[in-house]
């Protein structure tokens, strides 16, 4: 159960929400043309869908090593070196997912002092708001998991675990 | 934090401020730290130097993805990536063939037509070169032609995908530049045109002198019309897409829901070559877009708005109007710079990070925008040609087996006909606006 979770559950979130948010755009064109009866909402969900997959994404994209990075510069490098500048420049990357996630928590806390309500669905801003704490929270234990499956079991630290091709982007 | 340090830093005047932040992100992207992460680096400095909470690189995180015409792009990326696994990339090749008949270097030629009409249906760059290529480049192949040449074939072809609509730079570029996005699709026509006819004629004299010659049935009208019929509903798809949107009937976020649901029905029903797996796949690729590519939207717009608080917009166009007046001369010192960043940024992170800075100063020397956006287009299309940073290079790459070293090689003299268009453009901008201006009745 857990390998399965630990391998797909970002996937199938941000799959479900892509999903979702077609529907809805797809949804306000029906209900315009062949029920003449237009909506609103389904515009805020999808926005609301948008964001949450994209920030599910991000921590997928840390597990498939997908994040697009400029690695010809450290590479001029002999190995050693190179190897160490990789660590360094995830290192910057850990900290400051840690930023991110904090400030991402003290915005989401602004809501809950201060409610914000979206004007044409009156949904309380606090719950979208927590995709940040999600992504970035992720993102960054995904980063842990990394160095954590390289030192443990020696695997890759460049390229997807997992040998099954990945989409071309 | 130590007084001296804060002396210092708030001490310091407008330009040393943005040169700081430019060169944090800078060094950043050198160290191999994610390019958005990068751009949020350089942005969170900003925030501080200025004295501004940080919470505001989180709350910008979330805005910068929160504007509705945003939702288009993940939508086109699904419906393209399921019209390729659905069978229409096959069909449209087939239809090109026809076309192209008997002809010397038909495949190369059959490949920039095919990716042409593909981008018709497709949004991305890479995504058409996948399509396209993963039918051509294996039976360009199968007839001798040199693999590098093949790869680099499907990937100039893959480019027209952002040129000729509908395109996600364009719908990029129309939210951060408020332009009108279907009058962006429009604009990107007569360009498209010529930037087919120029890959083409130089499939051909490449044909020639590496005596590629043609395979395949001489042409008939019969077959063409056989072969129409066969794609009739991949032929279809851009006049939904297309036409919705013009005749008013979408707009351009609700006709790329309709591309994906039309996708479906095709691959899946009709054609019935869309299995749940490969839906699954398409759905992958969508995520992954947005994970490594649309996160960039946020930290890159806040980036831009603290470098035009700093007047940063200004102070290069001072530096600019010094060198030169004339639009087109400055078009082509634009197009040089951003071809430059094109090989280190993605294309999307270039133009949300360069429209802020670049616009104001072109727009002062009288540039109609959507000429603007059409060159940053077309240079982020030799963007996606250069390395390290070039996406059509890697897809065709994978489907190769080779290095990307090899097809940057190959792809030069396409890279050339790329320039060639945007000199065009640059020179004849009437070129980009006539076609918008014929449809909506309005010269500006």
């Amino acid at each position: 159960m857990w390998p399965f979770i630990e391998k797909h559950f970002e996937e199938i979130l941000a799959g479900i929400l892509v999903m979702f948010m077609a529907s809805m755009v797809f949804f306000q064109v029906i209900m315009r043309y062949v029920f003449s009866l237009p909506t609103s909402w389904s515009d805020e969900l999808a926005i609301y869908a948008m964001l949450w997959s994209v920030y599910i994404s991000v921590a997928w994209a840390v597990r498939e090593r997908a994040h697009i990075r400029v690695m010809n510069f450290i590479q001029l490098f002999p190995a050693k070196i190179a190897l160490g500048l990789t660590i360094f420049s995830d290192f910057i990357w850990f900290v400051f997912g840690i930023f991110l996630t904090y400030q991402s928590v003290l915005l989401d806390l602004s809501f809950w002092k201060d409610e914000y309500r979206s004007p044409a669905l009156d949904i309380d801003q606090k719950w979208p708001y927590m995709c940040l704490i999600l992504g970035f929270g992720l993102m960054t234990l995904r980063i842990v998991q990394i160095y954590y499956r390289w030192i443990k079991y020696g695997e890759p630290l460049l390229t997807p675990r997992d040998e099954e091709d990945l989409p071309h982007a | 934090m130590h007084e001296w340090l804060m002396d210092i830093i708030f001490d310091l005047s407008e330009v040393q401020q943005a040169l700081i932040m430019f060169g944090s992100m800078l060094l950043m992207i050198v160290l191999a730290v994610p390019i958005p992460i990068a751009v949020a680096i350089g942005t969170a400095i900003g925030y501080f130097m200025m004295d501004l909470n940080l919470v505001q690189v989180a709350l910008s995180m979330y805005t910068g993805v929160e504007p509705f015409p945003l939702v288009t792009v993940p939508l086109f990326v699904f419906a393209g990536s399921l019209m390729e696994q659905g069978g229409m990339a096959k069909r449209i090749v087939d239809m090109a063939q026809s076309m192209i008949g008997n002809y010397t270097g038909s495949l190369g030629l059959v490949a920039v037509l095919g990716c042409a009409f593909f981008a018709a249906l497709s949004g991305s760059g890479p995504a058409t070169t996948a399509a396209i290529g993963a039918v051509m480049i294996p039976s360009m192949i199968k007839q001798k032609y040199d693999p590098a040449m093949g790869g680099a074939i499907a990937a100039a072809g893959g480019a027209l995908g952002s040129l000729i609509p509908p395109s996600n730079l364009m719908i990029i570029y129309g939210i951060v530049a408020e332009q009108s996005i279907p009058r962006l699709f429009l604009a990107g026509f007569i360009p498209g045109f010529i930037a087919t006819a120029m890959l083409m004629f130089t499939v051909y004299l490449i044909a020639k002198r590496r005596n590629y010659i043609g395979v395949g049935d001489e042409f008939s009208w019969a077959r063409v019309r056989q072969s129409m019929l066969d794609g009739k509903w991949a032929i279809l798809a851009p006049f939904i897409i297309l036409g919705g949107i013009y005749s008013g009937a979408f707009t351009p976020t609700e006709a790329a829901s309709v591309a994906v649901f039309y996708a479906l029905l095709i691959g899946g029903v009709v054609y019935r070559e869309l299995t749940l797996k490969k839906i699954l796949v398409c759905l992958k690729v969508t995520a992954m877009i947005s994970g490594a590519v649309l996160i960039i939207v946020g930290p890159a717009k806040a980036f831009g708005e603290l470098m035009s608080l700093l007047s940063v917009p200004d102070m290069i166009g001072e530096a600019l109007s010094d060198v030169t007046e004339s639009p087109f001369l400055l078009l082509m010192i634009i197009s040089v710079i951003l071809i430059i960043t094109g090989m280190f940024l993605e294309s999307i992170a270039q133009i949300i990070l360069l429209t802020p800075l670049l616009l104001p100063i072109v727009q002062a020397l009288g540039i109609d925008p959507i000429v603007f956006g059409i060159v940053m287009v077309i240079s982020c299309e030799v963007g996606f040609l250069t390395p390290p940073v070039g996406a059509n290079l890697f897809v065709a790459a994978r489907i190769t087996n080779l290095g990307i070293d090899k097809i940057s090689v190959a792809v030069l003299p396409f890279l050339l006909a790329y320039i060639a268009v945007l000199v065009f453009v640059s020179a004849f901008p009437s070129v980009v606006t006539w076609l918008p201006d014929l449809m909506y009745n309005t010269p500006r």
